[in-house]
């Protein structure tokens, strides 16, 4: 456990909910008994996300989440549950697992250790529904962002998101776009790729075609208050999508007209990335240089990600820099961001 | 470019200009589809006039952009052709105001001609060939061209690279920028084999059109997203040619990224060795660390220019991964975001960086004789 000198806001860890069994006490009678007589073992999405080699030892009990903790002195935990809910297709049923999660999240750990957030799961290809899902929960239940995972059917600017975006400014989410998804399409504008590790370097891109549709669609413009974290998005190719982006709209506002500021100036306010995966040289003092240099510290957030394997620790980068930056990584950002005591 | 008016930076960039200018990226088109004419069999004449071109639909996109055919304002020649299409025009405009000793072009049909399935797309690509080969390479010394192919019919393919590679008239390869499969797909190392023995680069184009969304996160809805978002596809090619051994296999493979920035590469480098660490064992063949091909088999032409908000942002970039010697000028010319040489590369780089911007890279990658020899 290394110690960097003060309090840290942990802004991405994984808990898992160990078999479906956990959920049947939330689901209702009918899917009880359906998932039951189909033997089902819970959407494949998530080892599709995460195989064996990037999965890590599954944190499925506050013992596990409390020693697997890779820094002293944490002040908060947002807990992320991906359970690949929008795999489902059907509308009943992706809304059930969605909600019976988030009764599973608050009662198994958001009820039994204080310290602990988390992230809602919604079935987001019902937006609809997906915002009744969010309106049943408050910032007074533990729950601070409410999850889309980066790979969607459509870009998440579209207008038919809207009521997602809409429940949650109005009760105080952030949005957390989160590595991973299933949309049934390919994750890349050009077909599929080959490889597992293909397609985790890729997940970058999506994110920033994610990115690029929140600006272009006005969704900033259209929910003023609303705010989203890049979750497991790597953060070193910020800057790069930063130029493209001012500079194709110095050529293209006219057909985006409420794009009224350059977009670097408004993702600066909106956005916010947490720091684990960190793509960067693995000289410490290099990462900590592109950092400076790209003027990216107030757009990051603290994460471990456990439980999972990514080959890489910003600890060291994070160490270099000055005390008062490095603060604002590790809590002061987030505190500012989910509005934390 | 922000900064257009920096008298320091003229200077420079004149000195540098001086020596030599070549432009990587020049689009040329037909006058009309009856120019095709000529260079398609009757069958195919007929069948172009009559069905035309299917594959196109995506295209549409372009009903709210503010740009008439893409171009500049002052591209359309007094001659009343489109702009691209008038040889004597683009002379004076593009290579005599400029004083380019070298042009590479790339035909503005390719985008949609290459997308054409079956024996109408081997036909369109070889007729396409044939035009720009007598309508320009043959009447202009100065211009250069890629070899149009259809990506998705390597059989085709090859045999459009077999028949044209020898004429050093042409100097690569062109394959659009979505295709079916990403580009370390083993359907296209047949055309890579076939370049590399002929002694060409491939180069990749925005534009195509595979069916498939042009983001893996579905459709967009803005051109400003099209056009923003290409950068996209180039990541998703660059992680699958790196990873799937293509260069272990064909060590003299180079690959040239036209139009599609440059600094976006250097963040996914750095992602990509880091994966790599973890998930070795998913490419044990893989003979180096992702980074390693990254920098030997990959050049990037400068049009759109990267503008940060500082210069010295463009240099970290750029030395990040030390890419120095592997950026190409190009003005992407006649279209309305054409680079102006004299203004495009940011304030600061020395008079010897931007030498090898504007010429001698693309003069040892393409291995080009001196001007003079023309």
């Amino acid at each position: 456990m290394s110690e960097l000198g003060s309090p840290v806001i942990d802004c991405d860890v994984h808990c898992e909910v160990p078999n479906v069994g956990a959920l049947m006490p939330y689901l209702s009678r009918h899917w009880e008994t359906r998932l039951t007589e189909n033997a089902w073992t819970g959407p494949a999405g998530v080892a599709h996300s995460y195989p064996s080699p990037v999965a890590g030892e599954p944190i499925d009990t506050l013992e596990k989440l409390r020693e697997s903790a890779p820094l002293a002195d944490l002040e908060r935990t947002i807990l992320t549950c991906y359970y690949a809910v929008e795999m489902i297709r059907h509308p009943d049923l992706t809304k059930e697992l969605a909600s019976a999660v988030n009764q599973w999240l608050k009662s198994e750990w958001l009820d039994q250790d204080p310290q602990l957030l988390a992230t809602l799961v919604v079935p987001v290809d019902y937006p609809q529904e997906a915002a009744q899902e969010i309106r049943k929960w408050t910032r007074a239940d533990g729950f601070v962002q409410v999850l889309l995972p980066v790979v969607s059917q459509r870009t998440y600017g579209n207008r038919s998101y809207f009521p997602i975006y809409e429940a949650a400014q109005e009760r105080g989410f952030v949005v957390a776009l989160h590595f991973g998804g299933v949309s049934g399409g390919p994750p890349t504008p050009t077909g599929w790729p080959d490889l597992y590790l293909e397609e985790s370097a890729g997940m970058s891109h999506v994110f920033q075609g994610q990115v690029l549709s929140l600006v272009a669609e006005g969704v900033f413009q259209e929910f003023p208050r609303l705010r989203f974290s890049l979750l497991e998005s790597g953060v070193t190719w910020l800057p790069s999508l930063f130029w493209r982006l001012d500079k194709m709209w110095k050529s293209y506002r006219r057909e985006i007209p409420w794009v009224q500021t350059a977009p670097s100036s408004i993702l600066r306010e909106r956005i916010r990335a947490t720091v684990q995966p960190f793509d960067a040289p693995p000289d410490a003092q290099l990462a900590m240089n592109f950092v400076e240099e790209m003027e990216l510290e107030d757009l990051l957030l603290y994460a471990s990600d456990r439980p999972h394997v990514h080959g890489c620790d910003p600890t060291p980068m994070l160490a270099l820099l000055e005390p008062d930056r490095r603060e604002r990584i590790l809590a002061g950002n987030a505190r500012a961001w989910y509005g934390l005591e | 470019m922000a900064v257009t008016h920096d008298p320091a930076t003229q200077q420079e960039d004149a000195a540098a200009l001086r020596d030599e200018l070549i432009d990587c990226d020049i689009h040329h088109m037909l006058p009309s589809q009856a120019a095709l004419r000529p260079y398609l069999s009757h069958r195919w004449q007929r069948y172009h006039e009559r069905f035309g071109l299917r594959q196109v639909l995506e295209t549409q996109y372009w009903v709210t952009t503010t740009h008439v055919q893409a171009a500049r304002g002052d591209a359309f020649p007094p001659s009343g052709l489109p702009p691209g299409s008038d040889l004597d025009f683009l002379r004076s405009q593009l290579l005599d105001h400029w004083g380019i000793s070298y042009g590479v072009l790339n035909v503005t049909e390719v985008f949609q001609f290459s997308a054409q399935r079956g024996e109408y797309g081997t036909a369109l690509t070889r007729a396409i060939n044939d035009f720009t080969l007598a309508e320009w390479l043959i009447p202009e010394p100065r211009l250069r061209s890629s070899i149009a192919i259809t990506a998705d019919n390597a059989e085709a393919a090859i045999t459009e690279i077999e028949r044209l590679g020898a004429d050093p008239r042409f100097v690569q390869v062109l394959m659009t920028l979505r295709n079916e499969a990403p580009m370390g797909n083993r359907r296209y190392w047949p055309i890579y084999r076939a370049a590399a023995k002929a002694g060409l680069p491939i180069a990749v184009h925005v534009g195509g059109i595979a069916g498939h969304a042009p983001s893996g996160a579905g459709w967009f809805s803005y051109y400003f997203e099209m056009h923003a978002g290409h950068i996209q596809a180039f990541q998703a090619h660059t992680a699958s040619l790196v990873l799937s051994g293509v260069f272990d296999e064909i060590p003299e493979l180079r690959i040239v990224f036209v139009e599609g920035g440059f600094s976006w590469a250097i963040p996914l480098a750095w992602r990509l060795d880091r994966l790599h660490g973890v998930l070795r064992e998913e490419v044990p063949n893989l003979r180096f660390e992702p980074s390693h091909y990254l920098r030997r088999h990959f050049w990037f032409t400068t049009q759109p220019i990267e503008e940060p908000n500082t210069p010295n942002q463009f240099h970290s970039m750029v030395q990040a991964l030390d890419l120095g010697d592997r950026l190409i000028f190009a003005t992407d010319y006649p279209h309305w975001d054409f680079d102006a040489p004299d203004q495009a590369l940011p304030r600061g780089l020395s008079v010897e960086a931007k030498r090898k911007i504007y010429s001698a890279n693309a003069r040892s990658l393409y291995g080009l004789p001196p001007a003079a020899a023309i």
